[in-house]
């Protein structure tokens, strides 16, 4: 299996503000995003993620979808508040399906650019590694 | 089940092998009871998926009925604590009959109640509006505030079928190797600690005991 995505998100973004009645929601999903995310309802959301307001979005994995063929899920893991989320949907027919919109988990300073590391060892001076003789050597 | 509208397809795969559950569903509303509405899903026999089709007007309805319960508690509450709705108007230099608008119905912004939330959670600061945001002034009424909540905790705390339960408030500092110095505060009952902030044991700080009740 290729590694997706398989859905265009900047076609999912430009369909949350162009044509939100192409957009449909799963049963969790705006229970999920007022309880975690203080999400009011469809329109807030769509927008939110229509006007690319996370702060962070990552592409995740694909997951092939169990009944409808050749239809695969993408997974997203996002950053909104200083919280991390978790977001999946799909294309199919014309429609979208926002099928998931909850907390997620990652590491620590998975958002970061990279080399942003090495920058805080640079900056917290980590102390050097002594190697110390054994018996063996 | 209810297969009132046979008619529903599939938004995703347009399979006409649908079914329409009706569920009751809460939303939190703060400082409120939740707010109850009825969440209409399909569930597509065809895919598998299943779709929220409720009446966004039916839960703003029901978001809308609690928030404004919630608003009404809230203003009775603040009046209760000896304000009159002209003084909390002139105290958050609203303009007038702002608040006895909301009262009466008028909805007001979200920034309204956020603010009348605030005042629900922190009721001194209405005090602090009084007193033109002085920062002294602000200061004096928070410790003020910290205190007679510490006070009413020891009372509820420290009763006498709970005699045991003394309560103790320590405070002090604390040097580590490193001559660190740690500033610590925190309620303690002689059995277990309740909420401290910072690290301690009782040995090292200052202790004011109470007596129980």
């Amino acid at each position: 299996m290729e590694s997706g995505p398989y859905n265009s998100y900047e076609d999912f973004k430009a369909a949350c503000l162009q044509s939100p009645e192409r957009i449909n929601l799963h049963r969790d999903v705006l229970s999920d995003a007022q309880k975690y995310f203080k999400i009011k309802d469809k329109n807030d959301l769509l927008s939110l993620i229509g006007n690319g307001e996370f702060e962070h979005i990552k592409f995740q994995k694909p997951t092939k979808h169990k009944y409808i063929e050749n239809v695969f899920i993408d997974a997203y893991l996002f950053k909104l508040d200083r919280k991390i989320g978790y977001l999946a949907f799909f294309e199919h027919n014309g429609g979208w399906l926002l099928k998931s919109f909850h907390p997620g988990k990652t590491k620590p300073g998975y958002f970061d650019p990279p080399g942003k590391m090495l920058e805080v060892s640079k900056v917290i001076q980590l102390p050097k590694v002594i190697k110390t003789g054994g018996q063996n050597e | 089940m209810n297969k009132e509208d046979a008619k529903i397809v599939c938004n995703i795969c347009g399979s006409d092998q649908v079914d329409t559950v009706k569920n009751p569903v809460s939303i939190s509303i703060p400082l409120a009871e939740d707010a109850v509405y009825e969440q209409v899903i399909t569930v597509c026999k065809t895919c598998g998926e299943e779709i929220d089709i409720t009446d966004e007007g039916n839960r703003n309805k029901a978001i809308s009925t609690s928030e404004k319960k919630a608003l009404e508690a809230i203003i009775q509450f603040i009046v209760d604590q000896g304000y009159s709705l002209a003084n909390i108007e002139r105290a958050l230099d609203l303009p007038q009959r702002t608040i006895s608008r909301w009262k009466s119905g008028q909805e007001p912004s979200s920034a309204g109640l956020a603010l009348l939330r605030f005042i629900r959670v922190f009721p001194w600061l209405l005090s602090v509006a009084e007193k033109n945001y002085d920062i002294s002034f602000s200061r004096q009424i928070l410790m003020h505030s910290a205190i007679s909540e510490f006070e009413n905790y020891r009372q509820g705390i420290c009763t006498a079928e709970n005699p045991n339960k003394a309560l103790r408030y320590i405070w002090g500092t604390k040097t580590d190797k490193e001559e660190n110095v740690f500033i610590m505060a925190g309620v303690t009952t002689n059995i277990q600690p309740i909420e401290t902030f910072g690290t301690s044991t009782p040995e090292e700080v200052e202790e004011c005991n109470y007596a129980t009740s």
